[in-house]
């Protein structure tokens, strides 16, 4: 399929923009960190065209539909949001520090799909009744682009721990003060992150909501993958409302942002049907 | 008293609660869905030592939840007196102590007194929003500029949606959703669900189903969807017409009428009672379908099929009767005028359709609108406030810049300092 050739070739461009994203904090050679977003964004569009050739795919073979539904589709659109996340985080605060961790992680997620997903999962499939209209778009897509967002601030939190680490055994005040900075900085991005995924996190619940009455008669049926993706969206609650206390310190919205991706993880795999027997509808 | 009253209305009012109850919610969450989903697998069987317990249903969720809801209402009561002296606070002429109190407060030496404050209502106006005088009095300005007033707005709109969501979904437990199988060319004259409790409710319309057919994908045998032709009729007279898939329902009166995804052929029993007057009423049911027996108030419903005849059991007493081709009379003393035969056995495709009744949705759907708008407020867009004092001095003027904004500050502290820039 002429769009699964191109999203390999997204996939090794990532891989490429990952190497230089990972070496430019070591070289320190502003070139490669702006070669790093040039490829990157390259490899995002060559990502965006591979979905639209999907799209006019199902079209072509009648089918017609935004296809998030199975794991190959899912996996490579929260990819697409990863990136999509951390680009506009990248221009925002324009810096790159984050892309080391959080490009090598996209592309390794867009090699696993591209190479270990079934064949059976890659290739196009009508979209099953269950999931024609009732806010099935309106769920899915703010659902992934919250998980973008959310790996970007678990990204920034692990680089924070870096770099804490890093403050501690570093000698000279110059470089404290850099790192203090720095430190800061992976904060608002770990504190930006959150807010962003936390608005698209909370339309996909309420959306989920509105399908779940439609489908199955109320509105909360506390179903595995129901109630981990409220957990997700409490720890993220307490990040945001954590910073507004005094005694909230940035170790605790690191240590919360990497539990919340963790359970959002575990949210992922038990819509999946991979880790809990659940009635949300398994992506495939 | 006073004191108790103001320390508890505080606690209840904190942040620190706040993040209690949600902490708290987190954990036992987590530990409900560990202990009910991970605890049964083989290599998870160390997790039983957490005691099986039902969190969504008990007390305890009750009582998180109103603290959470009390928690709401009262950090919004709360905050309601800053946010009114923070608008008051454009039209208040500012001391040298609230200026130097701001994050962003800058002092400096610029040009004479005219020039400055042309230039300062000019800059200002350019890179922030209009200023506004707030008073000049002999030597001495004040200006005052801020944008982004409405913001504040933002907490309390997705505090008070969120309580009304929890408001609509209680509200929908009104409400009823009934599923029922319809055959083609069935009435439901008039179309009667049941609620939550199981009580029948008599709807004020008519339901028919014109047509149903199962789509398929262009020439394959793919499934893609089950769609019915509905007709909804009031007073005999058919008032809408459409066609309904899985995404796609009707609504009337209050009520959407939803095609679920299932079809399916149903053996229906063609009946016919007949009274000692000669007179002829027919039923068409299907198992687990009811009537009435003429005027007597009983009511049989139809519980088994066999090849050739169906079981008729009393709703009202325990007796049955097996009726056949053969008209057989009733053993209950109040049905004994009236006799029933089976005229013959239909094998229907059916489709299944739902009518949904949920008087919360309007609510919820526009608190949750409003709810991402609050959010959006919150996160996304900040109260910036500028003050100004220019003092006329000798040599020129002494300009004080005072700063603050909610969020961003990083941008106000830039435009603060371009505007000494420009001025100095």
């Amino acid at each position: 399929m002429q769009d699964q050739n191109i999203l390999s070739m997204a996939a090794l461009l990532y891989i490429f923009s990952a190497a230089l994203y990972f070496s430019n904090p070591f070289l320190k050679v502003s070139r490669i960190g702006a070669l790093a977003t040039l490829v990157t964004v390259f490899a995002f569009l060559v990502h965006t065209l591979s979905f639209l050739l999907r799209w006019i795919a199902t079209y072509r073979m009648g089918f017609g539909h935004l296809h998030i539904v199975t794991l190959y589709e899912s996996l490579s659109f929260i990819v697409w949001a990863i990136v999509l996340a951390y680009l506009i985080l990248e221009i925002k605060f324009k810096n790159k520090i984050v892309g080391s961790f959080v490009i090598p992680l996209a592309a390794i997620v867009l090699i696993y799909t591209t190479m270990v997903v079934p064949d059976t999962q890659s290739t196009i499939a009508p979209v099953p009744e269950v999931l024609h209209g009732n806010f099935y778009n309106y769920h899915v897509i703010p659902c992934f682009l919250g998980y973008g967002a959310f790996t970007i601030s678990f990204g920034a939190s692990i680089l924070y721990f870096i770099k804490k680490r890093k403050k501690a055994a570093c000698s000279t005040e110059a470089d404290m003060v850099q790192l203090s900075a720095s430190l800061q900085l992976l904060n608002e991005i770990i504190y930006n992150a959150i807010a962003i995924g936390f608005i698209f996190f909370t339309i996909q619940l309420i959306a989920g909501m509105f399908r779940t009455k439609i489908i199955w008669g109320s509105y909360w049926q506390w179903d595995p993958t129901q109630v981990l993706g409220l957990i997700t969206w409490l720890i993220y609650s307490v990040i945001l409302h954590g910073r507004f206390t005094r005694w909230w310190k940035g170790d605790m919205t690191a240590i919360l942002s990497i539990l919340g991706f963790i359970t959002a993880i575990a949210g992922f795999l038990a819509a999946t049907g991979r880790m809990v027997t659940t009635g949300h509808y398994p992506i495939l | 008293m006073k004191k108790i009253i103001t320390s508890v209305f505080n606690f209840i009012s904190s942040i620190n609660l706040t993040i209690l109850v949600l902490s708290a919610a987190t954990v036992i969450f987590i530990l409900q869905v560990t202990r009910e989903k991970l605890a049964p697998l083989p290599s998870w069987k160390w997790l039983a030592i957490i005691p099986e317990f039902d969190f969504y249903h008990s007390r305890g969720f009750i009582i998180l939840f109103a603290l959470f809801c009390a928690n709401l209402v009262a950090c919004s009561l709360k905050r309601l007196p800053r946010t009114i002296s923070i608008y008051r606070s454009s039209s208040r002429v500012p001391d040298d102590t609230f200026l130097s109190s701001m994050p962003e407060a800058l002092e400096f030496k610029a040009e004479n007194y005219r020039v400055t404050k042309e230039k300062l209502l000019a800059i200002i106006s350019t890179n922030f929003s209009t200023p506004y005088v707030v008073k000049e009095e002999g030597n001495t300005l004040y200006l005052f500029a801020e944008k982004g007033k409405y913001t504040h707005l933002g907490f309390y709109l997705a505090h008070i949606c969120i309580l009304l969501i929890a408001i609509g979904t209680l509200i929908s437990t009104a409400g009823l959703q009934y599923s029922f199988d319809v055959a083609k060319g069935q009435l439901f004259d008039p179309l009667v669900v049941r609620d939550a409790n199981r009580q029948e409710k008599i709807l004020d319309f008519s339901l028919r189903c014109d047509d149903l057919k199962t789509v398929s994908y262009g020439e394959s045998d793919k499934l893609k969807k089950h769609m019915s032709t509905v007709t909804i009729l009031q007073g005999g007279a058919a008032v809408k017409t459409q066609d309904l898939d899985f995404g796609t329902h009707l609504t009337y009166n209050g009520v959407d009428i939803y095609q679920d995804r299932f079809s399916k052929t149903i053996t229906y029993a063609k009946l016919q009672v007949n009274d000692s007057a000669g007179k002829q009423k027919e039923h068409e049911l299907k198992l687990g379908d009811s009537f009435s027996v003429g005027d007597t108030g009983e009511k049989l419903r139809l519980t088994r099929v066999r090849q050739d005849s169906v079981q008729l059991k009393s709703i009202s007493s325990p007796g049955s009767i097996w009726v056949s081709k053969t008209p057989v009379q009733f053993t209950e003393p109040s049905l004994q005028a009236y006799r029933v035969s089976l005229i013959e056995l239909l094998q229907k495709e059916t489709t299944s359709l739902k009518a949904i009744y949920d008087p919360g949705q309007d609510l919820i759907w526009f608190s949750f609108l409003f709810m991402i708008a609050g959010f959006s407020m919150c996160f996304f867009l900040s109260h910036q406030r500028l003050w100004v004092k220019v003092d006329m001095e000798e040599d020129g003027s002494r300009v004080v810049l005072a700063g603050a904004a909610t969020n961003n500050h990083s941008a106000l502290a830039d435009m603060v300092g371009n505007i000494k820039a420009a001025l100095e």
